[in-house]
């Protein structure tokens, strides 16, 4: 039998690599839906791809740069923020889009968080809070709730520690754009990061998503379906709610929706335009 | 005897449960095991490996070759049958597609007889296991009699459900098996070895950590040495440890640095990445001579390099890690046991010289286990080094002494002010410019230096020193490089080993005498630039003639070390 069968193309493949596939994340991974966010966003925007860089951490979710068809950088772990800017300030005609896991972001890596967002530096950060690390196994991390357990707070006593809400610590960092979805909400997540790849200044997109490979074994929540059928439950879309009541509890509720959208003047803007007032 | 068992698949498939039930059935009966991991740096999916070797003699490396194989993925079928010994299986499910059957190959129904004998194909493991032990004609009483104990971690039904499917699978391989195995080993008994305990290097080196009383150990998660930190974890509250995961590696050794300061014996897990970010405060504990383990399993960098895979490249890097001058102690475990006892001398160097301890190991050492005999913790010796006493009064935390170290004391000890300052500091830990103060601490510091070098362990010499060739090795290719010394001697030639554990300070005596007698020296390390070889011309001002050098990220093997010899001509 030599019939040839007619191959449909993914609308999305145009920006990601095939030739990197099969993808290494786990089935039930939320991982590969919040690439294909950023996929779409970037294609109903119609910007030049080429001039679109992504930058990660390390991490599952830092390995998804790796993925995309353009310029891509995956860095140390913790680092992909702190680069990001450089990459901007050196080209702010560059779209940099910045897709990293919590820990990468908020954990080794929170420092530079917070300031680029003080700093107000024009990029769009996507992370992907999948409530540990996943890449090294499972252990807890900085949005880890309290008493949960991982490999390294494992039973009877589970996580000493308290969560990050990572809305609330960009918002009050000065984030110019901040939302919060789970890895099911993909058109809203993807008109948010839309918006944050328009905006000029910082935007914060926080995806919630599953681990069921090691948080979600660890702690008991099901399996990947399992466990994104609870994100669509527990969801509570408020937008415009102010960030510090945008709460975050995995058993029973997530404020989704856009709690910051404000205006400040962006840092290479500003550099720019110092610039030519000194030259006159 | 000695057999290598390989199996191969993907991350998740269970390859790690295979090899272990694997492992216990073979020690349980008596015999040394080896076993590596081999993996990717994903949690699901890629080509990964277990390797187990078993023998009637102890064996502290891998091998090339693979003598019988359990593929659980078509890649795994195919990719390692170069690898295969003449006479050696291939077995994999009969649900894989693979038709290019040869003699070696044994398409055999696992999954089914999981399915149909266990009921679930998550048995599939159970009569794998069972195939493997038939194809190689395992005595069927002998593996009774452990089969047992081997699924007892599973609940009461479930054992009984593994041990039919097991022994079905057994039969069944008997009847349809129609290849040729080298291996028969329908005449063993039952093994020399005593050995029960099986650990990885990374377990022998946290439980070292705990017979040395270790309080405190903080760490973020960075592979190789996750496992480590995570078996403190699993631990801490029978033993009363404080454990703690950072935010980063900086506020790992910056914390550790605090507790040691309140007086815990204290250590920080990492790898090369993490090491880098703790060096600023490796500078702290040096300057104010705060005792600190720091355990750095290697990996290949730089950067995030090659995080499961394996090598020796950070060697320089800890020997001269940090600005400024200050004494530290450098030391890399040869094999599995040598990671419990080099634990504890850690510990005991750190607190008598005030001194932070680097660990080397590296990812071959911490992924792979064996069997050993049980360890006596009663011989551990703790060793907390000078405290202050009645006399120290004023208390000087930084007390000029003949030999460099000044008692410690700990804050919040009764009529004790304990100052210290990462600036140069008085006796009393108070910061100053003074000239002549800088100038004393200085010496305070090189004073150390030559007792640290004399409680240091001198290398090992293998094999006669009077040998033509000397072969220099450090750290855990201890294994591969000794038994290529025998393969060698047994081939008639005349070589021996001279292999460091200790590193830095380096101990010089031996090594200039065996150097300068050999005719021929080789330096054998894991790195591309010949690391130890370049410190041992540092303090001696003697070349290695040759080196060998592996960088691919895979564990070295003495087949490795023996082939590179001959086809440079050296040997
Ligand atoms: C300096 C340093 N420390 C530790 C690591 C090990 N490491 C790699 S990824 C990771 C955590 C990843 O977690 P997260 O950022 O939440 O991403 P996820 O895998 O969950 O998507 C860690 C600890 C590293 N690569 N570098
Ligand atoms: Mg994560």
């Amino acid at each position: 039998m030599t019939e040839s069968v007619p191959v449909l193309k993914h609308p999305m493949a145009k920006y990601i690599r095939e030739d990197r596939q099969p993808w290494i994340y786990c089935s039930g991974c939320s991982v590969g839906i919040v690439t294909g966010m950023v996929a779409r966003a970037i294609d109903n925007l119609g910007i030049d791809f080429s001039k679109v860089v992504v930058v990660s951490g390390i991490g599952c979710t830092g390995r998804t740069s790796g993925y995309f068809k353009t310029g891509t950088y995956y860095t140390t772990h913790g680092r992909a923020i702190a680069f990001a800017e450089g990459v901007k300030i050196a080209n702010p005609e560059l779209e940099v889009i910045v897709v990293s896991g919590d820990g990468d972001i908020a954990a080794i890596g929170g420092n530079h968080l917070i300031h680029a967002c003080r700093r107000n530096i024009d990029m769009t950060i996507v992370c992907v809070n999948n409530f540990n690390y996943g890449m090294t196994g499972g252990q807890f991390g900085p949005t880890t709730e309290h008493l949960r357990y991982t490999q390294t707070s494992p039973p009877p006593i589970g996580n000493v520690e308290h969560s990050f809400n990572l809305v609330k610590l960009a918002a009050s960092s000065g984030a110019t754009f901040v939302a919060r979805w789970t890895a099911v909400h993909v058109r809203r997540a993807t008109k948010s990061i839309e918006k944050g790849i328009e905006k000029k200044g910082l935007s914060f997109i926080e995806i919630v998503g599953a681990c069921p490979t090691a948080y979600g074994r660890m702690n008991r929540l099901g399996d990947g379906v399992a466990m994104h059928r609870h994100l669509l439950e527990v969801a509570d879309i408020q937008n415009g709610l102010p960030p510090h009541e945008a709460e975050l509890d995995y058993e029973t509720r997530i404020v989704c929706g856009e709690f910051v959208d404000v205006e400040k003047p962006e840092y290479t803007a500003v550099l720019r335009e110092a610039y030519k007032k000194l030259r006159g | 005897m000695d057999i290598s068992f390989n199996i191969g698949g993907m991350a998740g498939q269970g390859i790690d449960t295979i090899g272990d039930m694997l492992t216990q059935v073979f020690v349980r009966t008596g015999f040394y095991t080896f076993t590596v991991k081999d993996f990717e740096s994903r949690i699901r999916g890629g080509y990964n490996f277990t390797q187990v070797r078993v023998s009637d003699v102890p064996v502290h490396a891998p091998v090339d070759h693979m003598d019988v194989i359990v593929a659980l993925t078509h890649d795994a079928v195919v990719g390692p049958r170069p690898r295969l010994v003449d006479g050696g299986v291939i077995i994999f499910d009969d649900t894989i597609a693979f038709d290019d059957l040869e003699p070696c190959h044994f398409p055999a129904p696992l999954s089914r007889t999981a399915k149909e004998v266990g009921g679930s194909v998550r048995m599939t493991n159970a009569a794998a296991l069972g195939a493997l032990l038939s194809v190689v004609r395992f005595p069927v009483d002998l593996a009774e009699e452990v089969l047992g104990h081997v699924f007892a971690r599973k609940g009461e039904e479930v054992v009984e459900k593994n041990v039919l499917v097991a022994k079905r699978m057994y039969e069944v391989t008997q009847e349809r098996f129609s290849g040729e195995c080298r291996h028969d080993l329908s005449t063993v008994r039952c093994g020399p070895s005593t050995d029960r305990l099986v650990l990885t290097g990374n377990q022998a080196l946290a439980l070292g950590a705990i017979a040395a009383n270790v309080k405190w150990v903080s760490a973020y998660p960075m592979s190789p040495s996750t496992s480590a930190f995570q078996e403190v974890v699993a631990r801490a509250h029978e033993f009363r440890i404080g454990t703690l995961q950072t935010e980063d590696e900086i506020a790992a050794l910056c914390m550790a640095i605090g507790a040691s300061y309140a007086g815990a014996r204290t250590m920080v897990t990492t790898s090369g990445g993490g090491f880098s970010l703790m060096v600023e405060a490796l500078g702290l504990a040096g300057m104010t001579e705060t005792p600190v383990v720091i355990y750095n399993a290697q990996r290949p960098g730089p950067s995030t390099g090659l995080p499961t895979r394996t090598e020796q490249s950070d060697l320089l890097f800890s020997v001269f890690a940090s600005q400024g001058e200050f004494p530290r102690v450098v030391l890399a475990p040869r094999s599995i046991r040598d990671a419990f006892d080099t634990a504890v001398r850690a510990f005991n160097l750190a607190d008598r010289f005030q001194v932070p301890v680097v660990i080397l190991g590296d990812q071959f050492l911490a992924d792979s286990s064996m069997a050993l005999p049980l360890i006596d913790v009663s011989t551990v010796r703790v060793d907390r080094g000078v405290l202050a006493g009645d006399d120290d009064t004023p208390y000087l935390r930084y007390r000029l002494t003949d030999d460099g170290v000044s008692p410690r004391a700990f804050p919040g000890e009764p009529g004790r002010v304990v100052v210290a300052s990462g600036n140069t500091h008085l006796e009393d830990g108070h910061i100053t410019e003074d000239p002549a103060i800088r100038d004393a601490m200085a010496e305070k510091f090189l004073k150390k230096v030559p007792a640290i070098r004399d409680a240091l362990r001198p290398p090992e010499l293998y094999g006669s020193e009077d040998a033509d060739m000397v072969l220099v090795s450090w750290g855990s290719t201890w294994g591969a490089v000794r038994e290529a010394v025998d393969l060698l001697r047994a081939g008639g030639q005349s070589v021996c080993q001279l292999h460091f554990t200790d590193l830095y300070p380096l101990r010089t005596a031996l090594l200039r005498e065996v150097l300068s007698g050999a005719s021929v020296s080789v330096s054998i390390e894991q790195n591309a630039t010949s690391q130890f070889a370049a410190l041992v011309s540092m303090e001696t001002g003697l070349m290695c003639d040759h080196h060998l050098n592996k960088y691919d990220g895979r564990p070295m093997t003495a087949r490795w070390v023996v082939d590179r010899l001959q086809g440079a001509g050296i040997a």
